[in-house]
């Protein structure tokens, strides 16, 4: 079942939505979004801080780290993310 | 804060496009779950911090960071304002840093208990649990770690005086990692009042045989030690047997449903609070008391891991007794094979064990038809070890 999710740019923001296509179970939707990285190590860093905000059903966040295998296609499509993540560095 | 971004990875300026591919995947993607948080829903922005740092078994190169969102029932979204990593050890500056992260999780945590919990300030006043709140504040000058900050919660959790407000499994269940790899006191104990005996041996020592009394562990009486741990335990209101019995619990499992297993799953309640609120040694010096001599004996034992301890207690010979003994006792419905009713006097008195598990509601309506056909005078309800059930059964029924 696909548990895909929808990123859309907002004005300070990445919203990721989780509809019908991310539903696992009648009580459960879920979905991941995730950075490719390059020669980092998970040693050297202690915690991933996150703002975020939401009024609706999105209730949990877990970390993720690797993949099975490396590498990933890049749609030509997909949504530049990059400026809402660096919107406050 | 970002500064250190642009200083310490200049890779990340350098491939900046990489981050283009924020993309949207499915969870299976990820082998090593990390840490995991709950979400405030009040539509305003906030802080989570979620931990990197789970040892050794995750070191080495890092090519994936995702994060994965779960919603019950309904769909949603959420909106992520900023995403950024934390070293893990370096200057004065990165200590500020974490320091500052610590309390910005107490704040959170504190946040959620005042927002969320229904009955705060039931047994414990507004200004008490305030100053709660701000003792354990005022441990957060330094970085900790999850057990250090775990240490820094507890009194405030146990200052609710709510059974139902505890510590389950935290970031990962990084909690019970640290306390199972740890060398922890080999004796399973069962408590009478704050007294405490030995149920089963965990140790390889063969001295210590079930029924012994210990009186202290590496110089502190159990009156000390339960001064150390009781304050940071959770149970409702004024309670305090409730705190006892689940010292003499296997630790994974609050409900206790498997007290009877105690000692072959390696972790129990004592073992584990020693760890976290006493002390973390090798060996334990322990006083104990044969309880038909009164003869005093003081052993060093060697701590046992919790594989150890469930290999261990099987193969110990002084347990033997024990566990044959508890193996014929009744756990649940129709638990060592016996039905949850039996008779005494002819059928004039039917005690009815435990009830707990499987279908309780069709199971008690037919053991209460079987006591009425056969016109039994006196029912005994035997709810020993019984921690408690839905209250669905009596509103259904």
């Amino acid at each position: 079942m696909s548990n895909q999710v929808k990123l859309e740019r907002t004005a300070d923001a990445l919203r990721v939505s989780l509809s019908e296509s991310s539903r696992l179970s009648p009580r459960l939707l879920a979905g991941d979004v995730y950075i490719d990285l390059r020669d980092w190590r998970r040693e050297e860093w202690a915690d991933v801080v996150v703002l975020a905000r939401t009024a609706g059903s999105v209730n949990n966040m877990r970390l993720g780290l690797n993949p099975p295998e490396v590498g990933v296609v890049i749609p030509a499509n997909a949504p530049p993310a990059i400026a809402a993540f660096l919107a406050t560095f | 804060m970002w500064s250190f971004l642009l200083t310490h990875l200049p890779q990340l300026r350098r491939s900046s496009r990489r981050f283009d591919a924020i993309l949207p995947g499915p969870n299976r993607g990820f082998f090593a779950p990390g840490g995991v948080t709950p979400i405030v829903r009040d539509g305003l922005v906030h802080t989570y911090r979620i931990h990197l740092d789970w040892g050794s078994q995750r070191t080495g190169a890092w090519r994936r960071l995702g994060l994965f969102f779960q919603a019950t029932t309904l769909p949603g979204s959420i909106d992520i304002l900023s995403v950024r990593v934390v070293p893990g050890t370096g200057s004065s500056h990165r200590d500020d840093a974490r320091t500052a992260a610590v309390k910005s999780d107490f704040a959170l945590f504190r946040k959620a208990l005042e927002e969320a919990h229904p009955a705060l300030y039931r047994y414990t006043t507004k200004r008490d649990m305030e100053a709660e709140f701000a003792k354990a504040e005022a441990k957060l000058t330094r970085p900790m770690t999850i057990l250090q900050f775990r240490k820094v919660l507890a009194p405030v959790l146990a200052a609710i005086r709510d059974g139902h407000t505890a510590f389950a499994s935290y970031q990962g269940d990084e909690i019970s990692s640290v306390v199972d790899s740890a060398k922890q006191f080999p004796l399973a104990l069962k408590f009478e009042s704050k007294r405490a005996f030995v149920l089963l041996n965990q140790g390889l020592d063969d001295r210590v045989k079930p029924g012994m009394e210990v009186l202290s562990i590496n110089g502190r009486s159990l009156p000390e030690i339960l001064q150390r741990i009781l304050p940071n335990l959770t149970s409702d209101g004024d309670i305090q047997t409730w705190k006892m019995y689940q010292r003499g619990m296997w630790a994974n499992d609050i409900r206790s449903r498997d007290f009877f297993q105690v000692g072959r799953n390696g972790r129990t309640g004592f073992g584990e609070a020693y760890r976290l609120y006493v002390e973390d040694p090798p060996r334990f010096q322990t006083t104990v008391r044969v309880p038909h001599t009164r003869k005093v004996f003081v052993m060093d034992l060697a701590g046992v891991t919790a594989a150890e301890a469930a290999v261990n207690v099987e193969t110990n010979p002084v347990n033997h007794d024990v566990l044959t003994g508890l193996g014929t006792l009744r756990i649940g419905i129709g638990g060592g094979g016996l039905p949850p009713i039996r008779y005494l006097d002819g059928e004039d008195t039917a005690i009815l064990a435990n009830l707990w598990g499987g279908d309780f509601p069709n199971v008690l309506k037919n053991e209460c038809a079987e006591i009425r056909s056969k016109g039994t005078k006196n029912l005994i309800i035997d709810a020993r070890g019984n921690t408690g059930g839905f209250d669905i059964y009596p509103v259904r029924n």
